[in-house]
């Protein structure tokens, strides 16, 4: 009887339902209230960016901080960038992640040891290995480039792509695999045709949060790009330069440019945030 | 793998390496002389600059902080979901949002927030508090670290409150059930009961937040640039400032190979418990 019972939490009293609306409400607009001020902010006019006492609604509703910010500060530049360095590296980092997670599963190479070392690694201040590792690529010609950016991002994204894609294998049933082995197929093609189509969801959960973390990457591009090749984030915090006043409504327009697609994304995939974001080890 | 095990040793172990050798010199961006001065940056650091010594404080009480509000925020918001959420998950996702914000939004958003007077939050808190509140978050020294506080909390306590529901709706009704026909309530049993039984869940919240917190960077880079002064300066700031701003890169890898070493014993038993919970 009790199983067909709606469970009811034990620490709760009855009649308190008008107190938990009010409270989830409040957690709601909480949250909700300081993303709605940058969204507005971005369609101010420029005399109501900074005013006091600060105006919520715009005055008089304008795009003019998107044209500054797309045109005059380049804000598609950073764009496209963000795009084209993180687009890739995603898929790098995806794919020589999923393999070597498909042999830490499959086959414990190289033992416990690594695959701890290789999670300790995301663990690190990035600010740790920024200068040995702008030298070394200012010397290899790779500083200020596409190719030294996509090398990092990639490199920084490893140990995340191992981490979840190692979970994902490790719940496909071994039968399958084992009757594919037993009828001849390669590892190489098991991994194609039954391991990756299998973990199908894992993976496209993988690589949109890999790309969303790339995308919110600041210390990177900070450290390794000079103008030409900045990212959002690296070009929002260009606005805070000396010469600079408080541009609140181009950089509004930048944030909300910048983080939509990828708040969108992150809530198709909302199932595996959490499991992303412990690194596998709460399945959610 | 062995790509990425080739990667990964070329951009980590390569680099530390040259860490531990420009640590050991007097190595600055505007003079060409290089001398080799052994321990000496290590040893100015840790007994002869208060800077450094301060950007140790304050990352450690802006850590512990934003770790405390934001673990009591995702518990009592999800004792609150927990018997709820089917009814009410579209709240749930609206209170996720600010977790999927890049860091330096959130940065940038605090920044307008907390301006004395063109931010909203002191507007706000007017509506709130009799008078006319004109607090100086970003200028007040005991303040800025409270804004980077505030903010990492407006944040992530969302991902805590996510992981604690997701442990609370994973704990069986049965022992539940028997507990409370044993006469178990409200505290005791949330003590007792519950808190055990989402206890390896919480471990992992806790240790991912931690570690993330001890190197808060973006943040700080645009709510309060560490300011004013030095009142709301990280290590992983101050590094950055040592290396980038000052040009003495000697100094900023011994500031960095320090912090490598301190963290790496809470890496270790971190990682451990997390690669433990995940089996």
């Amino acid at each position: 009887m009790s199983r067909v019972r709606t469970r009811r939490s034990p620490l709760r009293r009855a009649g308190t339902n008008t107190g938990l609306t009010a409270a989830l409400l409040l957690a709601l607009l909480l949250a909700l209230l300081p993303v709605v001020w940058v969204v507005l902010t971005s369609f101010k006019p420029e005399a109501e960016w900074v005013s006091d006492p600060p105006v919520w609604i715009p005055g008089d509703w304008t795009t003019a901080s998107y044209s500054q910010m797309w045109t005059a500060d380049d804000g598609a530049g950073a764009l496209w960038n963000s795009l084209i360095i993180v687009g890739i590296a995603t898929v790098a980092a995806v794919t020589i992640g999923s393999l070597a997670a498909y042999s830490f599963s499959r086959f414990r190479t190289g033992g416990r040891h690594i695959v701890t070392w290789i999670l300790s690694i995301k663990f690190l201040p990035p600010v740790v290995f920024a200068v040995p590792l702008l030298i070394m690529f200012t010397d290899v010609g790779l500083y200020d480039s596409y190719r030294g950016l996509i090398l990092l991002y990639t490199a920084f994204q490893l140990p995340f792509v191992v981490w979840l894609m190692k979970g994902f294998f490790d719940e496909i049933p071994l039968e399958i695999e084992e009757s594919a082995r037993v009828d001849g197929c390669s590892w190489f093609s098991i991994f194609t045709r039954f391991a990756l189509p299998l973990s199908a969801p894992g993976l496209a959960a993988t690589t949109l949060l890999t790309f969303i973390f790339g995308w919110s990457e600041y210390f990177v591009p900070l450290v390794f790009a000079s103008h030409e090749h900045f990212t959002v984030p690296v070009q929002l915090s260009a606005y805070f330069s000396e010469a600079v006043g408080l541009e609140w409504g181009p950089q509004a327009a930048l944030s909300v440019v910048g983080v939509l697609p990828v708040v969108l994304l992150a809530l198709v995939i909302q199932k595996y945030l959490i499991r992303g974001m412990t690194f596998g080890a709460v399945k959610g | 793998m062995a790509p990425a095990v080739l990667l990964l040793l070329g951009l980590t172990a390569y680099p530390f390496g040259y860490a531990v050798y420009i640590s050991l010199h007097t190595w600055k961006v505007t003079r060409p002389a290089r001398p080799f001065i052994g321990f000496d940056n290590f040893r100015e650091l840790l007994f002869d600059d208060e800077r450094f010594i301060n950007s140790i404080e304050q990352t450690l009480i802006i850590a512990s902080s934003a770790l405390v509000l934001e673990f009591l925020f995702g518990l009592v918001m999800a004792l609150l979901f927990w018997t709820a959420y089917q009814r009410v998950r579209w709240v749930a996702t609206g209170i996720l949002v600010p977790m999927m914000i890049a860091p330096v939004v959130v940065g940038f958003t605090a920044r307008m927030a907390f301006n004395n007077s063109f931010g909203f939050l002191n507007q706000i808190l007017s509506l709130l508090w009799p008078g006319d509140v004109n607090i100086q978050w970003l200028s007040d020294p005991t303040l800025a670290p409270v804004v980077i506080i505030l903010a990492d909390t407006w944040q992530w306590g969302p991902f805590m409150f996510l992981i604690l529901l997701a442990g609370l709706l994973a704990t069986e009704g049965d022992q539940l059930e028997a507990a409370v026909v044993d006469g178990a309530r409200g505290f005791r049993l949330f003590w007792h009961v519950v808190l055990p039984s989402i206890k390896p869940i919480l471990l992992i919240a806790l240790v991912l937040r931690g570690l993330d917190l001890l190197r808060t960077f973006d943040l700080v880079a645009l709510a309060t640039r560490g300011g004013p002064g030095i009142n709301s300066e990280t290590i992983t700031y101050y590094i950055y400032n040592l290396s980038f701003k000052f040009f003495d890169l000697g100094k900023g890898a011994a500031a960095a190979l320090l912090m490598l070493g301190g963290l790496s014993i809470v890496v270790f038993f971190a990682v451990r418990s997390v690669v433990r919970a995940a089996r």
